[in-house]
């Protein structure tokens, strides 16, 4: 648990996707010298945590700026938080500089700046590769655009990751399948993050689901979709190190691979959450407020508070590292499980006997052929059944 | 002391819904044993259960005070009974301790199943009947159309029925005067030496155990030395009283008087129902008839849910039968389920009552398996045992046959209804024995195997009559079955909670039905799972279900993992209600459900 990484969340985004259960907002006016502040007072907090527990020393891996649309900030205001950065911390000498962006021609006209600004990765929101997909999923930007920007970016940022969210009922396997295929034949992606849609609470999906107005593909449609996916990535010479990640190899995300492995990151900004481990080995949780208002005014005093932080005990710290970790094609190591009261012994004897899991070098992994269960055998496995 | 001249004790008998308790309620108003406010509806039904399902469970008493137009002041004592089939045997131990009865019959609806089955039973205890036709003031009333019924049905001379309306109270003041006029005062004799029957024993948290008697001869008092005759153990009467139905303690008690007395009886083993009780030092050397002790005629296992919960259910348990001496226990072991219970029961409505009780009173999770009846078993070397739980069964090269238990079940159904309550009866291997007409009702009556009624034949006849049809049973007699045990298997593992005994031609049929509806029951699993029905080893049904396809969270990052790990935790909950059996998990459901087809 030596890495560390921090998120900085830019919340504001040019309209909600109806799909999105992100903390962000409607883009409104704000002040970029308050962000700044606001931001940098919020990292000194963390510097300071971070060496009252003896972990001054820590070098930074990753930085990632997610939200909302990080893309629509300021280049000057990445340049700064970077800089500020710099100063409290020692970079790894290849740390990645995640932003997130949309593929529009917007971005595209900033894409040089955040470059210079020390950002190396993209993360696309590619999201649907036909108009019918994006329309489907609220989507402003269409195919061919995103195409043209994706091409043009790419002479600049070599290390481009492509989101993609698949499953949708408006898709037929056959054409999801070759559309996949060709974009990949097309464009010579680094890493691609492939989500089914998932309908969650709050969205305007949700709501629409609920009413009957929406609907969702079948489970055995799904798994279709999923395996097929999964197999049309393998022959396109990707790995696939989670769930729903993919990557050319040494391109798999290090910011992103800092929460299936449960190392340390601190979260910047609204609503962001901050995993570390304290000097007595246990797994200190910060909550930042959530409303973008409440969180900017509380980050530009002297003193700032945090929502809430709390000290995860040994058993669920513990049921995190291995829900999370089991989610990696290369698994959990079970040296960071030296509790693991919850583990049920008989069920996970059971799964391994007919190859769902499997335990190699100390490590516990599930089958990838069991990936699209992966959280029916993770509860499995923490189970405490009642015994017969 | 009472004078027994002035003394009329005497049981409400009628058919459910019929207005038996408000009709008591009604003449302990009249009578002044309670001020209006203390009134509430139902004085007699204790239990919440009672109140709520508007049946009497238990058997209640009152004394009540009524003075007579020729100016005397005389005693009732009023016991209520239970309408329900299941309780029939406290119907009989009531009307033990009364000379007469009052029977209540609807004026809307007529005479009805138990009615007949309760009337028949007090005029075998040689009761004076006095008949009441009750709910006069329904607009649907037709008093003259049933007294003719009372006439040609039960054989009571009907123009003497009183018309009442316990609504109203009207009427309420010729019930009593009736009953004084036309019941007997108990024979029996204050001289003689003490023979009193044990009429029903209960444990109280404030007095301890109760032991409800009906004094035959002789005198009770405090300080007596008593002895329980079938057990010969004695005791000292700590203190006795009445119900008013307010507790009233006296000082003693002489014939035909009915009470309670307290003795620090520290077991209800002690207290056998219809058992004499007599002086120690001054013994009577004839003991009274008493009754026949009700047997359990449905069995089936209660298990806790969470195994650490066992010594509490055994606890739960042994309480419960100090206020319900009708239902056994006796500790079961599955290999399903774990540590248990194998439970008796008057029938299922008893059973449905226990099994609330303990999930209300006792705050207990159970799992229950499906019920069976009692089967006696002949075994290839003679031996006969009687075979509680069809996972029991021995193989079939031991076994020379089995017997089932039958009943004679009367049926009243409205006319329309008869067809589809005939088909019923016959679908449940029924024999008719006969089938009359009352006006526009059918009066059925079949010999039925119990395995076929035990389970949902009263729910199947209540919704094919759309809820007109009354039915009363009484056992008849054991009888050769062709009967198989059908196993199920879940992944070829046999599940014994799940086990059945049914006859052979309906076994395919069961067998079926059961495997459908354990894939209804069962959720997917991470792979399939067979579910197959057999007898011996000849697989007589099978069901498969498929795997579960999508249990997984597309998108997990920093932000998501606490409301995953909670999310976890709520569906670790939820996972409780399951039991795990070999590789598969079962809901604890499934045991009760998948055998109500």
């Amino acid at each position: 648990m030596n890495k560390l990484g921090i998120y900085i969340h830019w919340p504001y985004c040019i309209s909600k996707c109806p799909y999105c259960d992100f903390n962000s907002h409607k883009i409104q006016n704000y002040d970029p010298n308050e962000w700044l502040s606001a931001y940098e007072n919020q990292i000194k907090y963390f510097k300071e945590y971070l060496v009252s527990q003896n972990l001054k020393n820590i070098k930074l891996s990753s930085i990632f700026f997610g939200g909302g649309t990080p893309s629509l900030m300021p280049p000057k205001l990445v340049e700064k938080v970077l800089l500020f950065i710099n100063k409290l911390f020692n970079f790894d000498k290849n740390i990645e500089i995640t932003l997130e962006s949309n593929p529009t021609n917007l971005e595209l006209n900033k894409i040089s700046d955040f470059k210079s600004a020390g950002v190396n990765r993209v993360s696309l929101g590619v999201q649907g590769l036909n108009d019918t997909d994006l329309k489907y999923l609220g989507r402003l930007h269409n195919a061919s655009e995103t195409f043209i920007v994706l091409d043009l970016m790419q002479k600049i940022i070599n290390n481009i990751s492509v989101d993609l969210i698949y499953a949708l009922s408006c898709q037929n396997l056959e054409i999801w399948n070759h559309e996949l295929q060709t974009f990949l034949k097309n464009f010579s992606i680094k890493h691609l993050s492939a989500y089914q849609l998932v309908i969650e609470k709050g969205t305007k999906f949700y709501h629409l689901f609920n009413r009957g107005e929406l609907k969702t593909v079948s489970d055995n449609l799904y798994k279709e979709f999923y395996f097929s996916t999964k197999n049309i990535l393998k022959d396109n010479k990707f790995d696939q190190y989670e769930i729903s990640n993919f990557s050319k190899p040494n391109f798999f995300s290090k910011h992103n691979t800092i929460y299936w492995k449960s190392d340390n990151w601190i979260g910047i900004g609204p609503g962001a959450i901050s995993r570390i481990w304290n000097n007595k080995k246990e797994r200190i949780e910060f909550e930042n407020f959530k409303k973008p208002e409440t969180w900017l005014k509380n980050c530009l005093q002297n003193k700032i508070n945090l929502k809430k932080i709390l000290t995860i005990n040994l058993d669920a710290s513990e049921q995190e590292i291995l829900m999370m970790g089991l989610r990696l094609n290369e698994g959990v190591d079970l040296n960071k499980l030296q509790h693991r009261t919850f583990l049920n012994n008989d069920a996970m004897l059971h799964i391994q006997k007919q190859g769902i899991i499997n335990i190699r070098k100390n490590k516990l992994m599930i089958n990838e052929n069991y990936f699209n269960v992966h959280d029916y055998i993770v509860r499995k496995i923490i189970d405490n059944y009642l015994s017969s | 002391m009472e004078d027994i001249k002035k003394i009329r004790n005497f049981s409400i008998i009628a058919h459910i819904d019929h207005g038996k308790s408000t009709l008591a309620d009604r003449l302990i108003q009249e009578c002044g044993a309670l001020q209006d406010r203390e009134m509430k509806e139902q004085v007699l039904d204790n239990m919440d259960i009672e109140r709520e399902r508007g049946i009497t469970i238990k058997a209640q008493t009152v004394r009540l005070k009524y003075r007579h137009d020729d100016g005397e002041t005389y005693t009732l004592n009023l016991i209520d009974t239970p309408g329900h089939v299941d309780f029939s045997y406290e119907v009989s131990r009531s009307l033990s301790a009364c000379e007469g009865s009052l029977l209540i019959v609807d004026s809307s609806q007529g005479v009805e199943a138990q009615t007949l089955a309760n009337v028949y039973q007090a005029i075998d205890a040689d009761h004076e009947i006095v008949t009441v036709l009750n709910k006069i003031d329904l607009p649907a009333s037709e008093p003259e159309r049933i007294k003719k019924q009372i006439d040609e049905v039960i054989g009571l001379p009907g123009e003497e029925a009183i018309e009442v309306s316990a609504k109203t109270g009207a009427g309420i003041k010729s019930v009593l005067s009736s009953l004084v006029e036309k019941l007997p005062p108990p024979q029996g004799k204050i001289d003689n030496q003490l023979k009193a029957m044990l009429i029903d024993s209960w444990f109280d948290p404030y007095l301890g155990i109760l032991i409800l008697v009906r004094i035959v001869d002789g005198k009770l008092f405090k300080g007596q030395k008593i002895r329980f005759m079938s057990t010969g153990s004695s005791y000292t009467v700590d203190s006795l009283g009445i119900f008013t139905p307010k507790i009233l303690n006296v000082e003693s008690m002489g014939p035909g008087e009915i009470g309670f007395f307290t003795a620090s009886v520290k077991t209800v083993a002690d207290c056998n129902v219809g058992d004499t009780i007599t002086d120690d030092k001054k013994p009577t050397n004839s003991m009274l008839d008493g009754f026949k002790p009700s047997i359990p005629v449905v069995f089936c296992g209660l298990f806790p849910t969470d195994s650490a919960d066992f010594s509490d259910l055994k606890d739960a348990l042994e309480k419960l039968s100090l206020n319900d001496s009708s239902f056994s226990f006796e500790a079961e072991t599955s290999a399903a389920l774990g540590f248990g219970f194998r439970c008796g029961f008057l029938g299922l409505l008893h059973m449905e009552i226990i099994r609330e009780r303990l999930t209300r009173e006792f705050n207990l999770e159970l799992i229950s398996t499906a019920p069976s009846v009692v089967y006696e078993i002949k075994k290839v070397n003679g031996e006969i045992v009687k075979l509680h739980n069809p996972a029991d069964l021995p193989d079939a090269n031991n076994l020379d046959h089995i017997q089932e238990p039958w009943i004679t079940a009367t049926i009243f159904v409205p006319d329309q209804y008869l067809g589809s309550v005939l088909t019923l009866c016959t679908e449940r291997r029924g024999e008719q024995v006969d089938l009359s007409y009352v006006g526009t009702r059918a009066m059925l009556v079949y010999k039925l195997p119990l395995n076929e009624v035990v389970f949902d034949f009263y729910d199947r006849l209540k919704s094919v009559s759309s809820g007109y049809a009354s039915f009363d049973y009484q056992f008849d007699k054991y009888r050769l079955g062709d009967l198989v045990k059908v196993s199920i298997l879940v992944n070829g593992d046999q599940v014994d909670a799940l086990a059945m005994i049914t006859n052979k031609d309906h076994a395919e049929k069961r067998g079926r039905a059961i495997c459908l509806k354990l894939k209804e029951l069962i959720p997917r699993q991470l792979f399939k799972v067979a579910l197959q029905a057999a007898i011996g080893s000849k697989v007589i049904a099978r069901e498969t279900i498929s795997a579960v396809r999508k249990d997984v969270t597309a998108k997990c990052y920093g932000g998501d993992i606490s409301r995953k790990r909670k999310l976890l935790e709520k569906q670790k909950a939820g996972k409780k209600k399951m039991r795990q059996f070999g590789q598969v998990e079962i809901p604890q459901n499934a045991f009760f459900e998948a055998l109500k087809i």
